[in-house]
């Protein structure tokens, strides 16, 4: 007998139906591998059945599939994050060719993911999903200032990397120029 | 042409998907891990899941019976002298990348507590289902996950035995002694040998053939039919699988008992089981009285006030599902009420269900318990421990709850995830 009732299954699978791909791009953009990232939406989907009862409404379960697939995932890199991932091909800087822009979002992303993780997660919870730095500071279960030296610390590295002629606006450069 | 940062993350990332989860396995694994929950947490330390089960639900009646007129055994209560078990747990848990083959999520076991020691267990675990760590008066016993059994006293863990046999609950101690068991598959690859281990002496004490552990039965999942159960005293419990026609599985599983001193193995009831239990000082009894209550060595109390109240896995009057419900405790083998009650300066974590729930014995006046820790999304993860006095009720904090972000494991709980 399953120890949920059917109108809370049934809930459970309308956040499955209606958010999967949705966290399953906030897992794939904080790993950065694809079946990494269906294991963590798994794993995280099945911690909020388990928590089911104890969260008050759908919002507050889909805010708990993303914390736990924000800590989890920073979890499984902490072992890592005395030092970076490596990338695994760093593609050759490129100058800001209109034929290349996909290739700029390449090199770009494969940067990203050269992060250590909590810069990583930093960078696409703030300037991916859009969220406040307090909601990434509450999302990452660290400060407001954490969240603050990881940001920097994340755009200064790709900045420096992608280098100046890679046509990809900073934040700080989006700034200036609006 | 220029492209912003967030264009830049979009068009990778929106690439992804859609996602589609299973549902029906997401359900199951749900499911799965609840009653994961339920049974790690009843069976803290030792008794076997389906035994747990039969005991809840025919057990107040069963041992309603006139097997115990005999009442409690009238001698005084006061701390006692006994060995002191070493506690064990470990804060150095980290969640690990899953092995492709394993899925899930993995967890790496660094530092352990053995008593007052660190002992580097250095142990990386492919999913969370299980892992065997189980304690014993003289320290540690666990598998290294290659199936080998390892055991530190505090210092360098040492292996101690060759491969185990089976999937689960592989490893057993009791909750008193020196001994832990096992089914030893190396040594005796086609039939599968019980091993009772002296973990103070280092030496195997007793080794019983048990050739029908080994199932080439195709209806049957197991492919080791056998599985630890519990030690009490010289009394070695475990279960198998067999067949039994007219079941929906065409099987059953059988509890047997074997006697160390004797060297006989029996067919052991649940009645068997209790009066071991009951005769032996570190369980409780719940109920309404020492006489009409269960034996159980694992306990969920819920917290009231300062006062640690009981609570019994019982199928309510005209209810559908089990529950856990208030209840009395009794101290065996002397029948006093147990009551344990919070120091006044401590608090516990703030937790729509404060409870706490039986780690270990530390010795026959002392009962460790463990409370779960409150977001529900650190499942598995274990705050403060307490120890608990049956003699004078009073419960004091030995182990302060670790930071927000440091996993703690202990025997006996789940594994988080």
């Amino acid at each position: 007998m399953a120890r949920r009732s059917l109108d809370q299954i049934s809930a459970f699978a309308d956040l499955v139906e209606a958010r999967s791909t949705a966290m399953l791009r906030l897992a794939y953009a904080v790993v950065g591998d694809y079946q990494l990232a269906q294991d963590l939406l798994q794993e995280s989907l099945v911690k909020v059945y388990v928590a089911w009862p104890r969260l008050r409404d759908g919002a507050a379960a889909e805010a708990y599939v993303r914390r736990t697939i924000v800590t989890t995932a920073i979890s499984w890199r902490r072992r890592r994050s005395f030092h970076e991932s490596p990338v695994e091909a760093v593609p050759e800087e490129n100058g800001p060719d209109d034929s290349d822009r996909l290739a700029t979002h390449d090199v770009l992303w494969d940067h990203v993911r050269g992060l250590p993780p909590r810069q990583r997660t930093a960078l696409v919870l703030r300037y991916y999903e859009d969220l406040s730095e307090v909601e990434t500071a509450d999302l990452m279960d660290c400060s407001t200032g954490t969240v603050k030296s990881q940001l920097s610390a994340a755009v200064d590295k790709l900045r420096e990397r992608v280098g100046p002629h890679s046509g990809v606006l900073f934040p700080e450069d989006q700034a200036v120029t609006r | 042409m220029s492209t912003t940062l967030r264009e830049a993350l979009a068009a990778r990332i929106d690439r992804v998907g859609p996602a589609h989860p299973n549902l029906d396995e997401l359900v199951g694994l749900g499911e799965r891990r609840l009653r994961r929950r339920r049974i790690a947490v009843v069976v803290a330390s030792g008794a076997a899941v389906i035994l747990v089960i039969a005991l809840a639900i025919g057990g107040a009646a069963m041992l309603g019976s006139a097997n115990h007129d005999n009442g409690p055994v009238d001698h005084p209560i006061h701390p006692t002298t006994t060995p002191v078990r070493p506690l064990v747990y470990s804060d150095d848990v980290d969640y690990i990348e899953p092995r492709s083959d394993a899925g899930g999520v993995g967890i790496h076991v660094g530092m352990v507590h053995v008593g007052d020691q660190l002992v580097n267990i250095d142990q990386a675990l492919p999913n969370t289902r299980r892992w065997n760590l189980e304690v014993t008066d003289a320290g540690v016993v666990y598998d290294k996950g290659d199936g080998n059994v390892w055991f530190s006293d505090g210092g360098t863990p040492q292996q101690i035995a060759g491969k185990h046999c089976g999937e689960q609950y592989d490893i057993r101690s009791g909750d008193s002694g020196p001994w832990a068991f096992w089914f030893d598959c190396e040594s005796a690859p086609t039939r599968g040998d019980l091993v009772v281990y002296d973990t103070g002496s280092g030496e195997e004490i007793a080794r019983q053939p048990i050739p029908w552990c080994h199932n080439s039965r195709s209806h049957l999942s197991y492919e080791f039919a056998c599985w630890p159960t519990d030690i009490i005293g010289d009394h070695v419990y475990y279960h198998q699988v067999e067949d039994h026609p007219g079941t929906p599985c065409g099987c059953r599983e059988r509890l047997y008992q074997f006697d160390v001193s004797a060297g006989t193995v029996v067919v052991a009831t649940d009645q068997m089981y209790t009066d071991d239990l009951r005769s032996h000082s570190r369980a409780l009894v719940l109920g309404d009285s020492w006489r009409t209550g269960t034996a159980m060595d694992g306990v969920r109390f819920d917290v009231v006030g300062s006062r640690l109240v009981p609570t019994h896995w019982v199928r309510p009057p005209g209810g559908q599902e089990f529950e856990d419900l208030p209840t009395e405790a009794f101290a065996t083998p002397t029948g006093q009420p147990v009551r344990f009650h919070l120091a006044s300066d401590y608090k516990p974590a703030e937790s729509d269900e404060p409870a706490f729930y039986s780690v270990a014995w530390i010795d026959d006046d002392t009962l460790a318990v463990g409370a779960p820790f409150a977001d529900p999304l650190k499942e598995g993860w274990t705050a403060d421990i307490l120890a608990c006095h049956i003699s004078n009720g009073r419960c004091e904090q030995i182990v302060k709850p670790p930071n927000h972000d440091t996993i703690r494991i202990v025997p006996g709980f789940p594994l988080p995830g």
